[in-house]
């Protein structure tokens, strides 16, 4: 449970070993490696850093591998489909893996690779621009005169352009006037395609013309001969590019049925370049490699054995350095575990602090069931999470944690009568009697019930979290600190509602008087003790503030009112889709029993997901927001062992 | 006749109406953003989603409210709706109020710290849900509050009349 204790370790190796050490810590798994920078050693001896070389070779490797990968995946068949989004990585054995590993031949698929990409793109290239001729030609394909003979003659010059059609007629007129001649060649989108004839001395006055009547020049060079003749020659061109293009997809998709095998290679040099960086960032000396890390203290005998092995490579436990920051992590017990989701988001406890999980994983699944209150939705989403995690690859911690969690909706929903909204009144009366015989209250009857729960829990967990804090500083001997900041703040918080309680007379006067006098000390203690630091004149006034500040705790307590809103909420809503669904009962011709069980299904579905979301979310504030302040800080830097990591693929043990 | 029910209406229209502009505005500002930051990366869509989600509540809080009135209204109850006095029209009409402003203003301000939330999504992902759902969700507890204000309201801050047998 809790934050697990490290060793640091120092495991000084021949480089000629180093690299085969590396790969059997990294498939371990087990043991974080500094690198020169993070190390101690190097701050005593600086001379031990190494300016380190980049693995050149393998980035450049996998930078090639990636881009395959990336072209390919286009090319390859999807047969996975839906299946593929819970399980994006193919999982292999471990003999095929070597296999590939070990295949030479690979890299030429590679080569291969980068080969019909090149063309692919050259002849899309190609394609596209004869394309763009063609469209070109095409207005002109009435033009039998070949197109090298348009232009300048002895007398005249001809203009080939395209000119926008309601210009058309003015400059057709003013053209005349000018001596010159237009035909019409063809016609495409909104212009005509014409030539035009003028006298070599109108010319600059015809161009002028021209260009204010937005009259676009075409020019035909470098091609020769008629426009038919391009037209069809061009074509031929075009299907033979097509024709080549289609053969490299062919070849692309052969070459994709290697796919698996160039994102097995793509992980193993991941790892290995993962590998190189450790050892080529640690500090060395000239013959060898200075590894210097943190291991969980359980797993001290396996680094010790698996050192042993290497009879050039030695192991010993050293003391941190004084202000070393110790890497983090947290392990916690079967059910507890995925709730190590919430912590992990929020950030590590620094590795003094306590770990938690534990103490939120409770409250978690309490007001996630509180949020929700719905023993239907709590049975569904079970269902759900059962699948994924049958379904899903790698962590299934959040799964778990809602599944969990859905549990406790369960008998949330049972309690407060909530089976899918009203349901069992509206739809299955049969079943009333079980519901009430389960039921604590209804909400919608009783919500002050639900309100005060809702508040009561809101104190419990604030209190809990101001106990943590106190039982963690007695257990650091920081004994001060537990009596001036939580001791303080239990005695007074509970003192002043059990003093507000008896005004309510829930107990007698004299109790209430009794701790209303007695709040008076820890408030005193307060404001003289809790800033320990510096003058009085400033101690008094942060005393003050601090004293004042407890006015917070009330506003803490009013946010779990959430819980309440929530859950009345999703009930609300069932409610109202159940009332919608019986409704749509009434449309007749037989619609109406399918848009019933439309409105049900797409409302519930809905109404589920939704409150779902707002469950999680609100009750992750809570936790962070309520909760961590009373006894965490949070900031701890994660323990991240060398191990090896798999993007595309997921190896079996045989 | 006395304009009871017509106040009444207003109110559970107002509850619905105002929340939901909150909610459509809300999601209008996130849904902008998180088209843009998706634009450039695609694979954010999970916690983007979320954040142009949650401004969407408040719609349906309102529509909660103004579902609860005409409950209360007996709407669905087959059997006609109650006379309503001016006075008790009056009180439906405010009862509905603290969600419906509630509702329409936090709707939009959540978009927004949404739509902040989406952007830093794009630069920070490790941030985006811890800071950024959770900066909305503190926006969302006022517009929760005016819900169970509105809902404590109707159910018992009101004497709902008897429906009269004879409108059957």
């Amino acid at each position: 449970m809790a934050i697990v204790q490290m060793v640091k370790v120092m495991i000084v190796s021949h480089r000629s070993q180093a690299s085969d050490l590396l790969e059997a810590l990294q498939l371990k798994g087990i043991c974080q490696i500094l690198n020169a920078d993070e190390a101690i050693v190097s701050k005593d001896f600086p001379e031990l850093a190494t300016t380190a070389q980049r693995p050149k070779d393998i980035e450049l490797l996998l930078g090639r591998l990636a881009k395959c990968i990336d072209f390919l995946k286009n090319y390859a068949e999807n047969q996975k489909g839906l299946a593929s989004i819970f399980a994006p990585r193919t999982v292999i054995d471990e003999k095929s893996y070597n296999n590939v590993v070990s295949d030479e031949q690979i890299l030429d698929i590679i080569d291969q690779c980068h080969q019909c990409q090149a063309s692919i793109e050259k002849l899309d290239a190609e394609c596209e621009n004869l394309t763009a001729a063609l469209e070109m030609l095409d207005p002109w394909s009435a033009l039998q005169t070949p197109v090298e003979e348009i232009g300048r003659l002895k007398q005249t010059t001809c203009l080939a352009g395209l000119l926008p059609n309601q210009m058309f007629e003015q400059i057709q007129q003013q053209l005349s006037a000018l001596d010159a001649a237009m035909e019409i060649i063809g016609t495409s989108t909104n212009k005509n395609a014409c030539i035009i004839a003028c006298l070599n001395e109108n010319l600059s006055d015809t161009q002028k013309l021209l260009r204010s009547a937005e009259f676009e020049p075409v020019s035909f060079q470098p091609m020769t001969g008629t426009i038919a003749e391009l037209i069809s020659e061009h074509t031929e061109k075009l299907n033979e590019t097509q024709k080549q293009l289609q053969a490299q997809y062919d070849k692309t998709k052969l070459l994709s049925k290697n796919l698996l095998k160039l994102q097995i290679l793509n992980d193993h040099y991941e790892n290995l370049l993962y590998r190189e960086q450790t050892k080529d960032t640690a500090p060395a000396t000239e013959q060898t490699i200075i590894m210097e890390g943190w291991v969980k203290k359980n797993d001290y005998h396996h680094i010790e054995k698996l050192v042993s092995k290497f009879r050039a490579s030695s192991l010993s436990r050293i003391e941190p350095a004084e202000d070393e920051e110790i890497p983090v992590e947290i392990e916690n017990k079967n059910y507890v575990r995925p709730f190590e989701v919430i912590t992990r988001l929020y950030g590590m406890p620094q590795h003094f602090e306590v770990d938690p999980t534990v103490f939120l994983a409770p409250f978690f699944a309490l007001f996630f069931a509180l949020c929700l209150t719905d023993a239907g939705y709590g049975l569904v989403i079970i269902a759900l999470m059962v699948y994924l995690i049958k379904k899903m690859q790698g962590d299934k911690k959040l799964m778990w944690m809602l599944g969990i969690c859905s549990g406790f909706t369960v008998v949330a929903g049972a309690l407060t009568g909530g089976w899918f909204g009203d349901a069992i009144q509206q739809f299955i009366p049969i079943l009333k009697p079980a519901r009430e015989k389960m039921m604590w209250f209804d909400p919608f009857e009783d919500p002050m019930k639900f309100f005060y729960l809702a508040l009561v829990l809101g104190y419990v967990q604030i209190m809990a979290g101001l106990v943590i804090a106190f039982v963690h500083n007695l257990r650091r001997k920081q004994y001060i600190a537990g009596l001036c900041d939580q001791l303080t703040l239990l005695v007074m918080l509970n003192s002043l509602v059990i003093f507000a309680v008896s005004k309510a007379g829930v107990v007698s006067v004299e109790i209430g008087k009794f701790f209303g006098i007695l709040a008076i000390i820890p408030a005193a203690v307060i404001l003289l003790f809790s800033q320990r630091q510096g003058g009085w004149g400033g101690r008094i006034g942060m005393g003050m503030y601090n004293l004042f500040s407890t006015i917070f705790y009330a506003g803490d307590v009013l946010s779990y009112i959430r819980l309440m809103a929530l859950g009345m909420v999703t009930a609300g809503l069932a409610v109202a889709i159940n009332v919608m669904a019986q409704l749509a009962l009434n449309i007749p011709y037989g619609i109406g029993i399918l848009a019933m069980v439309l409105v049900l299904i797409g409302g519930h579905g809905l109404n589920m997901a939704i409150n779902a979301l707002g469950a999680f979310v609100h009750t992750l504030r809570l936790q962070y927001a309520e909760f961590f302040p009373k006894f965490f800080v949070g900031g701890g830097k994660l323990f991240e062992p060398l191990s090896k990591k798999y993007k595309h693929i997921y190896i079996e043990k045989a | 006749m006395n304009y009871g029910m017509t106040l009444a209406l207003v109110g559970v229209g107002l509850a619905a109406l105002l929340a939901g502009i909150g909610s459509a505005i809300g999601i209008g500002i996130a849904g902008r953003t998180a088209t843009g930051v998706l634009s450039e990366k695609p694979e954010r869509y999970g916690q983007v989603f979320i954040m142009v989600l949650l401004p969407g509540t408040q719609g349906l809080y309102g529509f909660l409210a103004a579902f609860m009135a005409m409950r209360e209204l007996n709407f669905f109850g087959g059997t006609g709706v109650p006379e309503l006095s001016f006075i008790l029209g009056l009180q439906v009409l405010v009862a509905c109020l603290p969600i419906a402003f509630a509702g329409l203003i936090s709707a939009v301000l959540q978009g927004r710290v949404c739509a902040g939330g989406i952007m830093m999504a794009a630069k920070q992902p490790e941030l985006a849900f811890k800071a950024g759902v959770i900066y909305a969700v503190m926006v969302e507890l006022y517009a929760m509050l005016g819900l169970v204000v509105t809902l404590f309201m109707l159910l018992f801050g009101i004497n709902w009349p008897q429906v009269v047998a004879a409108a059957v």
